[in-house]
């Protein structure tokens, strides 16, 4: 522990100094008598020995949702006592304390052990290390100070909260195994399709009798199959737009989040693709611990910045397999994201962009000439937003306060309408 | 003039929020005292004892001050501690220099075997002093 002095400790020591040179140079027992009690107190201070102390954290969880609450048992223990201990828990910005005292001093005794319980709110995902602690004691009389930090972190992953979703976005190919998605082909199935005439080979059960009979030869029923999709979330973190501890980057990660599970509850296979200063790339995959991959990925991610210039060819062949679905969930914000975007749909590759809207973050400014500049910079995105829609790519925006459902309708809508258009 | 350095440093102190500044404003305290038994020159001052104290309660005062002004709350039960040891070491300091001073106005007598009593006091009370400011051999840890 670090030893240091508190400000009474130099003035007593300057007052006891200073009476007991003023007594000898004036003759005056009443000023060495002024000075004993000062001279006492900086002795008994000096002799002070700093307290052992052990301390640590206890958390109940070591993954959590956003907005859940976790509780966290403080622990502190000192084979010599501790007069006044002041002890705080360092908490990182994605946890705050939602019931208890943090920081807190307490006075412990001789081999005294205390359990000080915490509850601590979930304010944002994040992977994050809870545990450092950072202690101050003092001597018996208060005039040394005792400082140290016990550093036994351990790890709390931070999940995004999901959205509920009842529909996602239908890709516009499946892939061959089974899935919730109903597929164009016509093959064996669930879905009703259409109605042929009976050939060789067809089974019995798909004789449609009704038609049969009025058509007065063997007619069968043709039906679309439940196929999977392979579906690649493209997270663009490139560049955010930020105000304190919110920005786009946060829900940006919350929609990536909530699309891959739902994509993962379709049983699809799901890849992740993180394409920024460091790009980072899951391959599509199914199943309960491809969700806790995506996860984990997700909650890696950051804005890291780069000046290098990197395009779609710097992303693995298998990450983006043909016919998969890519929804790019991009604030628009860079360059190099929308080259890729607009390389990715030349490739021809089924791309929906979610646009994490960065106007909530930016501040427009008073003067007329910031006024000026924001509206010219809202055009030229819509005129971006515009060339993805010319490129037949659905684009939808989505500040904070807009549901995905709302969005994914407006995707969902466009391409209905565009599917028509190509008919 | 000493008084109002007193409570200049005094009024800087808590203005600025310098605790480096509690030092000379007790300083110039206890100067401002000296000054005065140097004008009075008294026989032997009894004031002392309550000059002492105030100083130091003056010291004392100015810690739980900066204590209570942290952000640290304490324990519900504990806030009396500060308080009373304070108070304490008021009387203390009170009983402690009337001690003394009543020992001083004993020993006012001339003579070399007092002379040497009087150094020999002054070596031990050095001694006592020194041995009381080595640190205790106990170990520190926080872990």
């Amino acid at each position: 522990m670090t030893r240091s002095a508190d400000a009474r400790l130099t003035a007593y020591a300057t007052v006891a100094a200073a009476g007991l040179l003023a007594a000898l140079a004036l003759r005056r027992a009443e000023l060495a008598l002024l000075a004993t009690p000062f001279a006492l107190l900086v002795a008994l201070g000096v002799r002070a020995a700093a307290p052992q102390l052990h301390a640590w954290l206890d958390l109940d969880r070591e993954r959590a949702l956003e907005g859940e609450e976790l509780d966290a048992i403080l622990t502190v223990r000192s084979p010599t006592g501790a007069d006044r201990l002041e002890l705080g828990l360092v908490l990182p910005p994605a946890l705050e304390v939602a019931e208890g005292r943090n920081p807190v001093a307490l006075r412990l005794g001789p081999g005294e052990e205390r359990e000080l319980a915490l509850r601590l709110r979930c304010v944002r995902w994040a992977t994050v290390e809870v545990g450092d602690l950072r202690l101050r004691t003092r001597d018996r009389i208060g005039l040394v100070r005792f400082e140290g930090r016990i550093d036994r972190t351990r790890p709390l992953r931070i999940y995004p909260t999901p959205e509920h979703l009842r529909q996602v976005v239908s890709p516009a190919h499946t892939q061959a195994a089974t899935g919730s998605e109903v597929a164009r082909i016509r093959a064996e199935g669930l879905e009703f399709a259409d109605t042929r005439p009976f050939v060789s080979g067809d089974l019995l059960r798909s004789v449609n009798w009704r038609a049969t009979a009025r058509r007065g030869s063997l007619i069968v029923n043709e039906r679309h199959p439940e196929r999977n999709t392979d579906v690649v979330v493209f997270l663009d973190s490139f560049a955010e737009a930020r105000v304190s501890t919110e920005g786009t980057l946060e829900h940006a990660v919350r929609l990536a989040a909530t699309l891959a599970n739902r994509f993962l509850q379709r049983r699809d296979r799901v890849g992740l693709v993180t394409f920024g200063g460091v790009l980072r790339w899951l391959e599509p995959a199914g199943g309960l611990q491809q969700q806790y991959r995506l996860v984990d990925a997700l909650l890696e991610t950051g804005v890291e910045f780069s000046y290098a210039w990197k395009d779609v060819n710097v992303i693995p062949a298998r990450t983006l397999p043909p016919r998969a679905l890519v929804v790019a969930v991009t604030p628009l914000l860079d360059e190099r994201s929308v080259a890729a975007l607009v390389d990715l749909r030349g490739r021809g590759h089924d791309l929906v962009v979610l646009e994490v809207s960065p106007e909530p973050f930016v501040d427009p400014g008073t003067e007329p000439g910031d006024l000026l500049a924001l509206r010219v910079w809202r055009l030229q995105r819509a005129e971006l937003r515009s060339r993805f829609e010319r490129l037949g790519v659905a684009v939808s925006t989505l500040d904070p306060e807009t549901p995905l459902e709302a969005a994914l309708e407006e995707v969902r809508a466009y391409r209905r309408h565009a599917r028509l258009a190509r008919r | 003039m000493l008084a109002a350095g007193v409570a200049g440093a005094l009024a800087t102190a808590v203005a600025l929020r310098l605790s480096t500044l509690l030092g000379p404003a007790l300083v110039l305290s206890g100067g401002a005292y000296g000054l005065l038994l140097g004008i009075d020159d008294p026989p032997l001052d009894a004031r002392a004892a309550g000059v002492a104290a105030a100083l130091l309660v003056v010291g004392e005062l100015a810690g739980w001050a900066r204590e209570l002004a942290s952000t640290t709350r304490d324990e519900p039960g504990n806030a009396w501690r500060r308080p009373v040891w304070i108070a304490v070491a008021g009387i203390g300091t009170v009983g402690l220099v009337t001690v003394l001073l009543a020992v001083v106005d004993v020993a006012q007598v001339e003579g070399l075997a007092i002379e040497a009593l009087g150094a020999l006091a002054a070596l031990a009370a050095v001694v006592v002093l020194v041995r009381m400011a080595r640190p205790a051999p106990s170990g520190s840890s926080a872990e």
